[in-house]
């Protein structure tokens, strides 16, 4: 058998791995083992099983991603999602779709504190539907919109997608969460639309709210979101004003929000200790494959299955455009089954040296490779953000349900993601500004 | 039923786990924001942070917790699949798979064992700027932890065989929304 | 025809992946075809990884910078803490292939790890890197600057600057936020690592010092006994033109680079005259701190020797390939070929 083809058998080996209900950390590893003893031998692949794991995860810039999650869950726990949520309600509930609209801008917020676009669906979905539910939403509406909302928050910085790119591509993290601010508020944008077309065509879905809510009302509910964006403003202010770098933001950030949840008197011991077991949890399944597919990272490159694909597409280095094209449908594709970082990791070792030569900007690809991988998170049959939403909601959403919810955004992503190549000012705007 | 001394030392485990984790989180974020402020304060960075941080804190919030994660069945999988099969032939792949999850523990258990005792006898450390930091102690905490689940993952296997635990069933119950990126 | 597998851990475009291409060459014609070199991406092994990697025969042989394995490698510790002796580039690199071929514990050290030392290259000289001119003691007094090692903190804070460790992808992104005043790394770093863009000033002479413990040519023990005896005569030959070339891709980086700055408006200095002098008065200072780092943090005996022994290495190194002169790869491969490489035996070295 020659290595490519010991390659590809390893590629449907994983598959089947993954299909059978492996954990996708532990298939990876499997497969990688297995296939580089048939690639180099028993005792080199003893080797690479050795050197990978303890000098993967000790990583400087890695180590942001569990100060990131942590900073999430202490904002979710100590109930500083909920003020920026109200706010929101407060003063755009009388919008057709208000509070669909409240929950995107409720999103966006968040995004901004958390590194992670799951947490930020599970976090707003346990606010914001119940609310939209009380109110008669449409079911497949509002947990539709959170879902595909969520993913603003892998754009908008911190984002641990950028981050594992920016170790990945040597490049600047801080570039990279610049850019993602570009992506993130035209994704907000774009979503909005959605629902305000999608409600003045079917008023049904979300009736109107009509009571009345003082202004003063509304002055006061501003104080509830104030925290957050304290929060927001110190670590992006601080970050993008050269207190700290991006690598550390992330440590800045979590003591930041544990003061902000003590000041505002919702720090305990029971939502302490939960925020950081909850983070551990994370970290615990997050890293195991992460260290997986670098794993097969390597496999692939050895058995050179990874020259052999970028062999195939590079006919297209002088058609940057349509060279993207094909890039975006493989993402898709890889979207729908896998695992964000997992598939990130797979492939940038193939992709990036191709947009390199195609002179393609690796900060705007880095961003376009994050929005790419989050639609993943939505579409059909593995969409993380929507079986979190899911469960969240319970019975009243099924996963279908916010599927077919959800189909409208995904519409949406695709123009986006033309948008972007098109126009890719709305990415490196920011960054060039700096 | 599953005995409940078996359950007790499992959550024993995760409890011991978890807190040491817990240390190297709180420790990495203090650590940092401390390096931040003499910097910034008394324009004097603590050189060793990010050799302390990578080598220490990243470890032990990265490894220690892939127990809890199994504990809870908290990793990443996909059932979507399986869930189409009839009952019998799921529980019979999930037995398998739990086996074969179980051999690649044991595998990384060795590994891992193998290369902290290489550490161990070269007393390895690195120089941070003009600070001699050791690292040996560190490459511990992987065959730990990697043997801590693979006993479990045995554990596990056995129960579903003597019928004490149900398909599906875990030590403790996993969260909602479970965060995945 | 076999294959040669060699792992370059950084990304393309770096001295190390010149210098294996150019031995790659080398090694086939020598050959004449019989040895293949085929070289791999970082996403095989990384820089850290390649040690265990090329340890374990993953690969045949890689990239390596000694630096990072001090409690693998004591002995080759010495002279790359003497680091800030290096001013001439190839001059380091040859004093270090010399000192470590011909030096006992140093090859056990390696065979040890079941690898063969087959010589070294050496990063540019390093100068400052900066937002701000730091030619004179007054301008560098409480200035924070990335330092790359011990060597180089130490010459800080005799200078009364702060030395910082900063991992590489991070350096640009400190320096053009403003977090550290600059960097002191070799001039070719101006572009590889983008500090082009935010650097407004460049000091060429001052603090020097190499990285010399650069390694691209060592290689498995094993994959080394399974070459004839031809092979490794061709390997060793080869092998003195992959760090020739390697050095000479660094030294003309740090050329083409400070002509760029230049051409960008970037002020490039010479340190004043009593920065300088008191520099050098640091760097010879601390030479009895490296020999008490030596002995107690790495373990070593006769440290005094040692230091004495590399010193006369480069100043001997120094005369035989002076700066002043143009060379090209080949010119430098040729001179480490006759002082070094063919003085080797290819029947029992390594073996
Ligand atoms: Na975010
Ligand atoms: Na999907």
């Amino acid at each position: 058998m020659s290595d490519a083809m010991i390659g590809a058998v390893g590629i449907a080996g994983l598959l089947v791995l993954i299909a059978a209900n492996m954990h996708i950390g532990i298939a990876l590893m499997l497969v990688s083992y297995v296939g580089l003893i048939a690639l180099i031998g028993p005792d080199a692949a003893w080797g690479m099983l050795e050197v990978v794991p303890f000098s993967f995860i000790s990583n400087w810039t890695l180590s942001s991603v569990p100060m990131f999650v942590f900073m999430g869950y202490i904002c979710f726990h100590a109930n500083l999602t909920r003020g920026l949520f109200d706010a929101a309600r407060l003063w755009l509930a009388r919008l057709p779709g208000g509070l669909a609209i409240a929950s995107v801008f409720g999103c966006s917020g968040f995004a901004a504190v958390t590194g992670s676009s799951v947490a930020c669906a599970a976090a707003m979905g346990k606010v914001a539907v119940p609310e939209m539910m009380r109110n008669n939403y449409d079911g497949s509406l509002a947990a539709g919109t959170v879902a595909a909302a969520g993913t603003i928050g892998a754009l908008i910085p911190p984002s641990i997608l950028l981050i594992v790119f920016g170790v990945v591509a040597q490049v600047s993290i801080t570039d990279l969460f610049l850019g993602g601010i570009g992506a993130g508020v035209a994704t907000a944008i774009a979503y909005i639309a959605v629902i305000l077309l999608r409600v003045t065509l079917k008023p049904s879905l979300a009736p109107r709210i009509t009571e009345e809510v003082s202004w003063s009302d509304k002055f006061s509910a501003l104080k509830g979101a104030m925290p957050v964006l304290l929060l927001i403003i110190g670590v992006l202010g601080g970050l993008f004003g050269g207190l700290f770098t991006a690598t550390q933001a992330g440590a800045v950030g979590a003591l930041l929000a544990i003061c902000v949840a003590a000041f505002e008197r919702q720090l305990n011991w029971r939502v302490f200790q939960n925020s950081v077991t909850e983070t551990l949890s994370t970290c615990g399944s997050l890293f195991i494959v992460t260290i997986g597919a670098s794993m097969l990272t390597r496999f692939l490159t050895m058995s050179g299955v990874g020259f052999m694909i970028s062999d195939s597409v590079a006919f297209l280095n002088d058609q940057p455009a349509l060279l993207l094209i094909g890039i975006a449908l493989i993402y898709m594709l890889l979207g729908m089954f896998l695992e964000p970082i997992g598939a990130m990791l797979i492939t940038l070792p193939i992709f990036l040296p191709l947009v390199q030569t195609a002179g393609v900007d690796l900060i705007w690809f880095g961003v376009f490779v994050a929005k790419l991988l989050e639609i993943g998170m939505i579409t059909p049959p593995i969409g993380m953000n929507v079986f979190v939403l899911s469960s969240t909601v319970g019975k009243a959403a099924p996963t279908a349900m916010v599927f077919r919810g959800v189909l409208w955004f995904f519409v949406m992503d695709v123009f986006l993601l033309g948008l972007l190549i098109a126009v890719p000012g709305i990415v490196l705007a920011i960054p060039h500004a700096f | 039923m599953t005995p409940d001394w078996i359950t007790s030392l499992v959550r024993g485990a995760d409890r011991a786990l978890i807190a040491i984790a817990s240390l190297g989180l709180m420790a990495m974020m203090l650590h940092i924001c401390l390096d931040i402020g003499a910097s910034l304060l008394l324009n004097a960075p603590i050189a060793t942070t990010s050799a302390i941080v990578t080598n220490y804190y990243m470890i032990a919030v990265a490894f220690l917790p892939i127990y809890t994660a199994e504990v809870r069945n908290g990793h990443i999988g996909v059932n979507l699949v399986t869930a189409m099969l009839p009952p019998r032939i799921q529980n019979g792949l999930d037995l398998l798979m739990l086996t074969l999850t179980a051999g690649v523990y044991a595998l990384l258990t060795a590994q891992s064992w193998g290369q902290a005792m290489k550490k161990f006898v070269v007393n390895d450390f690195v120089v941070e700027q003009t600070t001699k930091i050791f690292l040996w102690p560190s490459y511990f905490m992987l065959p730990v932890t990697f043997a801590a689940v693979t006993l479990l993952m045995l554990v596990k296997v056995a129960l579903r065989l003597t019928y004490r635990m149900g398909p599906g069933e875990e030590f403790l119950p996993g969260r909602e929304g479970q965060d995945h990126v | 025809a076999r294959d040669v597998k060699i792992v370059v851990g950084v990304p393309p475009g770096s001295g190390a992946e010149y210098g294996v291409k150019a031995f790659g060459e080398e090694l086939k014609t020598r050959t004449n075809g019989e040895l293949n070199v085929r070289i791999y991406p970082p996403s095989l092994l990384d820089l850290k990884q390649t040690f265990g990697g090329m340890r374990d025969g993953i690969v045949d042989g890689g990239y390596l910078v000694l630096n990072y394995f001090p409690s693998d490698l004591p002995e080759a510790m010495l002279p790359i803490e003497l680091a800030m002796l290096g001013k001439n580039p190839y001059a380091m690199a040859g004093a270090m292939s010399e000192y470590i071929v011909t030096c006992e514990p140093c090859v056990a050290e390696r065979l040890k790890n079941n690898q063969v030392p087959l010589g070294n290259a050496s990063t540019g000289a390093y100068g400052i890197l900066g937002t701000s001119p730091m030619t004179t003691p007054e301008e560098l007094e409480g200035k924070k600057l990335r330092a790359a090692g011990g060597a180089w903190s130490r010459w800080a804070a005799a200078m009364g600057a702060v030395g910082v460790s900063l991992s590489g992808n991070e350096i640009f992104e400190a320096v053009s936020q403003g977090t550290i005043d600059g960097a002191m790394n070799a001039p070719s770093e101006l572009s590889s690592i983008r500090l082009i863009d935010v650097a407004t000033d460049v000091t060429t002479n001052m603090p020097g010092g190499t990285v010399h413990g650069l390694d691209v040519m060592s290689v498995n023990r094993d994959f080394w006994k399974s070459l004839s005896n031809e092979e490794r005569r061709a390997y060793l030959d080869a092998a003195a033109l992959g760090n020739a070339a390697t050095t000479w891709k660094f030294v003309t980086d740090v050329a083409d680079n400070l002509k760029m700055a230049k051409e960008k408006g970037i002020n490039v200095h010479e340190a004043s005259p009593e920065a300088l002098a008191k520099s050098n008065a640091a760097i010879e200072a601390d030479l009895a701190n490296i020999a008490k780092i030596a002995t107690e943090t790495h373990g070593l005996k006769d440290a005094d020797a040692k230091i004495a022994h590399f010193k006369d290495l480069v100043a001997k190194w120094e005369g035989l390939l002076p700066m002043d002169k143009e060379w090209t790869a080949e010119e430098v491969a040729e001179v480490y070929r006759s002082e070094i490489f063919s003085k080797l035996d290819e029947t029992k070295y390594g073996l």
